[in-house]
């Protein structure tokens, strides 16, 4: 998983910075079950890479593993060999002429994706005390948390609370480790 | 009616990512290159960033136009008497406003909401918005202002 900052406006000089502050993260590396996640919010921009036009070899899509997975040897090798499984039908459908739109059905919810998201302060607020929130899957707080990183410099008088709640700068800046 | 519009901001993307990343390489200003990158994204082909002078607004006319909401705008609006258009900017979807005093209010929105908002109103206060994007987005707006030339 890697979050990048892409841009943001700058509030020093305007009134009521949560209404007019927004920023661009790139997502990359994550789960569709992430990106599903993220993409339910409304007040939001998003620009996520297609598996229409993009197939899985131009793709490079990677299975996204989570931690218990990968820790249990057993579940670990069932998942990679679905994952193998499924490359070589999703070859065998490509080579019967079945164009990417319809291939892409074989994908699974640990496909790897990746998007462009731009939010407001405000929206970008309320993603941060649902998502960071223990409630909230493992891989979307990893998200949430490097992106609540990034923007809180620009803006620390708006997101100071959370930045507070979430006991950010104590935390492990690497998250839960997930690559 | 008197309207007087200033842009205050816009998205800042100069400093922010690193000095290598494929925004940087688009041909177009900063801002229309992260509209390119966001595009470019969806179907895998930022290596050919800059390539193609027509790529946002072929985006555009299929539809695609997610892609141009990633800039965002914040602009001073003075207008006196207040007129109805301001009620209709104040609606559109991700528009955010504070009223200041007297007639001032400030206004912040995506380059999607001027074009949006220049369809329904053509008022002189979306010809200022537009006015105002156009030299940060030309090629989102070059539509825009062929209409209002061939219009005036
Ligand atoms: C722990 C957890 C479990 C979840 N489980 C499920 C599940 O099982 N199934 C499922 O479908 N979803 C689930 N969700 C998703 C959740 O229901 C929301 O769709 C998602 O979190 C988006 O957040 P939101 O709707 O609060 O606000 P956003 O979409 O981020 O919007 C921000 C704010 O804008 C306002 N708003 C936006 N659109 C509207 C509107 N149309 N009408 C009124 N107000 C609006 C609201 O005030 C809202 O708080 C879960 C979320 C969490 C965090």
């Amino acid at each position: 998983m890697k979050v990048t900052l892409l841009g943001y406006i700058p509030v020093d000089d305007l009134p009521e910075p949560e209404k007019h502050g927004a920023a661009t993260f790139l997502i990359e590396g994550i789960s569709r079950t992430c990106s599903h996640q993220i993409v339910r919010h409304r007040l939001a921009s998003f620009s996520q890479e297609s598996q229409r036009y993009v197939s899985l070899d131009k793709g490079g899509w990677q299975a996204i593993i989570p931690p218990a997975v990968q820790q249990n040897e057993a579940a670990d090798q069932a998942m990679h060999e679905m994952w193998r499984s499924l490359q070589g039908a999703y070859t065998s459908l490509r080579q019967a002429g079945i164009r990417k739109e319809d291939a892409r059905f074989l994908l699974p919810n640990a496909a790897e994706t990746r998007l462009v998201m731009s939010m407001g302060y405000r929206p970008l607020r309320h993603f941060f005390w649902l998502r960071i929130d223990k409630a909230a899957q493992w891989e979307v707080q990893d998200v949430a948390r490097a992106m609540l990183r990034q923007v809180y410099p620009l803006a620390p008088g708006v997101f100071q609370d959370i930045w507070d709640a979430y006991d950010m700068a104590g935390a492990d800046p690497a998250g839960s480790g997930i690559e | 009616m008197r309207t007087v519009v200033t842009l205050l901001a816009h998205t800042q993307i100069e400093s922010v990512p690193p000095p290598d990343h494929p925004v940087r390489q688009g041909a177009g200003t900063l801002a229309e290159n992260l509209i390119e990158y966001a595009g470019r994204v969806c179907y895998r082909s930022e290596a050919r960033m800059g390539t193609q002078p027509a790529f946002i607004s072929l985006r555009v006319r299929e539809g695609h136009e997610d892609i141009i909401e990633h800039v965002r705008f914040v602009f001073r609006v003075e207008q006196q008497p207040l007129d109805e258009d301001v009620l209709l900017l104040a609606n559109q979807p991700s528009v955010e406003y504070t009223r200041l005093a007297g007639e001032q209010w400030i206004f912040s929105l995506n380059a999607r909401n001027i074009r949006d908002f220049w369809r329904q109103s053509h008022s002189p206060l979306a010809r200022a918005l537009v006015a105002l994007a156009q030299p940060v987005l030309p090629t989102v707006y070059a539509d825009i202002e062929r209409q209002e030339e061939a219009g005036s």
